[in-house]
């Protein structure tokens, strides 16, 4: 029963952040489900961010958190759905189930690239499976996923000594990072233990999510040399496999501590946060104004990295304005940078919290 | 603090090479790379953050706001694998075409050699459950567990990280802490090769323990059941110890 839950949640993982990211099909050229999941996903995960924060602070209950949640979730999907009616009415549908056409499957072949393909592919199930068969002791997720499996079942949340179960009164400074909080509500859902959601269930989902936002720089990157796409994704695989040269870098996080807070931003958020500047930076070089549904997905991403990390404030709002003083200087435009000030404001707030609670 | 500024790049550098490779590659992109969202984006905004990680003022201000030991996370910002990646390719595109074949193999090649496989790390070990927690862990957990209320036990410091990730149920009187650095009296007590009860029981009484859990492989100078313990179970070469003069009631609630 529990394998068929820990199935189910990772489906629904993959599924319903998947549609939720139609919404942001406009942004996109091609229909890639990669995109439309990093869309959906950081809508979310800013929506969790925004309603789990109070919630903390406030003294209020998990139920309330995972109930108000649930119905976000259930206002966006339906929001999601309603667009994709819409497109199809009008011939332009946001989803369709990957397939590969004729022409395609041709492509694939051609010059050499398929065994390029099917390393790609063979490297990341050898990493989806590894990260199931294998446990890594991690010192850190004796904090992580014991705040994770103490919310479950808390009535108040961050009010436990995660090491030791001990009271502590309510411990503020990391609550304003709830990524374990998340987990928990992920298990309640679901049924499945949160150290099986944190050690066997989300790996799969963000590892693969993960490649998935590199796979989408890669397509950026190469421009017309597409067909170069299956190397470069092999090159990646390699470079995150040979990663472990330091304890700290990103690629070790992805792989020996993928579900906590610190891997995802990392590597999603940070990637997906650059990717969208990529965006941004060729519509300034053709002269084109981005639609609110980018800014939308930027004020996410910005959010989303805050229930990483606290430190995900700091850098995302340094990424961000970085690119906004390159941007200015190099195509002598101002009008996105006041949007690009936006989108720090969220990461702002919730750093004068953690300054005011320190 | 110029001290403390490199040793924190040579630990983010590593054993491995591919941090010198990304140098390369940024300087490579910096000649070669013609979009200009790609020349922003993969080196002109990490050359400035490279320039602001150097900058004293900026890691003053740091050190004073979040602190010193996460300084490394501002390598998060590099773009490393993308930049690499990408770089091979580039480099790859400018080969003939009969070097472009064989390329990508020595490229790996080059990678293999210049990185660590992650997985070589000695902390991986085989799962014994959808858990990845210890299977002692878990089966000592849940002989334990009383319905509807948490219980506080004693563990090796073999087992202090994974007890509170598998139950919230059971409290530990030291946890990682102790593995931390901290002094705790009872876990150097617990620790020792020979255990002293008399000294060990009073501690766990006072801690309000309802189970001590030690290993076979320990010697006890003194009798555990002096103090009012009884073995509850021996599991997987541990043995679980239950202290008969503690509260075991269902409807007990610590708060």
């Amino acid at each position: 029963m529990i394998w068929a839950n820990m199935i189910f949640l990772l489906v629904a993982l993959l599924v319903v952040p998947t549609l939720i990211g139609t919404i942001f099909r406009p942004l996109w050229k091609e229909r890639n489900v990669f995109f439309f999941w990093a869309g959906g996903q950081v809508l979310l995960w800013a929506a969790f961010q925004v309603l789990c924060v109070p919630v903390i602070l406030f003294g209020k209950s998990f139920l309330l958190l995972a109930s108000c949640y649930l119905l976000v979730t259930g206002a966006l999907l339906f929001f999601a759905l309603g667009s994709y009616f819409k497109r199809r009415s009008n011939g332009t549908p946001g989803f369709h189930f990957p397939k590969l056409s004729a022409k395609n499957r041709k492509k694939v072949r051609e010059g050499g690239f398929f065994f390029w393909w099917v390393l790609a592919v063979v490297l990341l199930a050898v990493q989806l499976i590894l990260a199931v068969m294998l446990s890594y002791e991690e010192g850190d997720d004796a904090y992580y996923v014991s705040i994770s499996t103490a919310s479950t079942w808390a009535e108040k949340l961050y009010t436990t000594l995660p090491y030791t179960g001990g009271y502590s009164g309510l411990n503020a400074r990391h609550a304003l990072a709830p990524f374990p909080v998340w987990i928990s509500f992920l298990s309640r859902v679901s049924g499945v233990e949160p150290v099986t959601v944190a050690h066997t269930v989300l790996p799969l989902c963000l590892i693969l999510a993960s490649y998935g936002i590199f796979s989408l720089l890669g397509k950026k990157l190469l421009g017309d040399k597409q067909k170069y796409l299956p190397i470069f994704l092999v090159f990646v695989e390699f470079l995150i496999l040979y990663g472990g040269y330091s304890l700290y870098s990103s690629e070790n996080f992805l792989l020996v501590r993928s579900a906590q807070g610190k891997a995802v931003l990392c590597n999603i958020i940070i990637p997906f946060l650059t990717l969208l500047m990529y965006l941004l930076l060729e519509s300034l070089e053709k002269g084109e104004k981005k639609p609110i549904g980018f800014w939308v997905l930027v004020y996410a991403t910005m959010a989303a990295g805050c229930l990483c990390s606290t430190l995900g404030t700091f850098l995302l709002c340094m990424l961000a304005g970085l690119v906004t003083l390159c941007g200015v200087f190099v195509y002598k435009k101002f009008r996105f940078a006041f949007w690009m000030a936006g989108s720090m404001l969220a990461p702002l707030c919730f750093a004068v919290i953690y300054f005011l609670m320190d | 603090m110029w001290s403390s500024i490199v040793s924190t790049f040579q630990a983010y550098m590593g054993i491995g090479l591919l941090v010198l490779w990304y140098f390369a590659s940024l300087v490579y992109l910096f000649r070669k790379e013609e979009k200009k969202p790609a020349r922003i984006l993969f080196v002109y905004v990490p050359f400035l953050i490279l320039l602001l990680y150097f900058n004293p003022l900026f890691v003053k201000l740091f050190y004073l706001t979040v602190g010193e030991e996460i300084y490394f996370r501002i390598f998060w910002l590099l773009p490393m694998v993308v930049t690499n990646a990408y770089a091979l390719i580039m480099v790859c595109l400018q080969l003939p075409e009969k070097k472009k074949k064989w390329f990508p193999h020595l490229a790996v090649l080059l990678i293999i050699v210049s990185g660590s496989l992650v997985y070589l790390n000695p902390l991986y070990s085989l799962s014994e459950n959808r858990y990845h927690v210890p299977q002692t862990v878990v089966d000592i957990c849940d002989e334990i567990r009383l319905p509807g209320r948490e219980v506080m036990a004693a563990f090796p410091r073999e087992f202090l990280l994974y007890v509170r990730q598998y139950s919230p149920y059971v409290c530990m009187p030291y946890g990682r802490e102790y593995l931390m650095g901290t002094y705790d009296e009872m876990a150097v007590l617990m620790d020792q090769e020979e255990i002293e009860v008399e000294k060990m029981a009073p501690l766990a009484k006072a801690r309000m323990c309802h189970y001590v859990i030690v290993s076979e492989e320990k010697k006890l100078i003194g009798n555990m059941e002096d103090f009012d313990y009884v073995i509850l179970d021996e599991i997987d070469g541990y043995i679980v110890y239950k202290d008969l003069t503690m509260n075991y009631d269902l409807t007990y609630s610590a708060e």
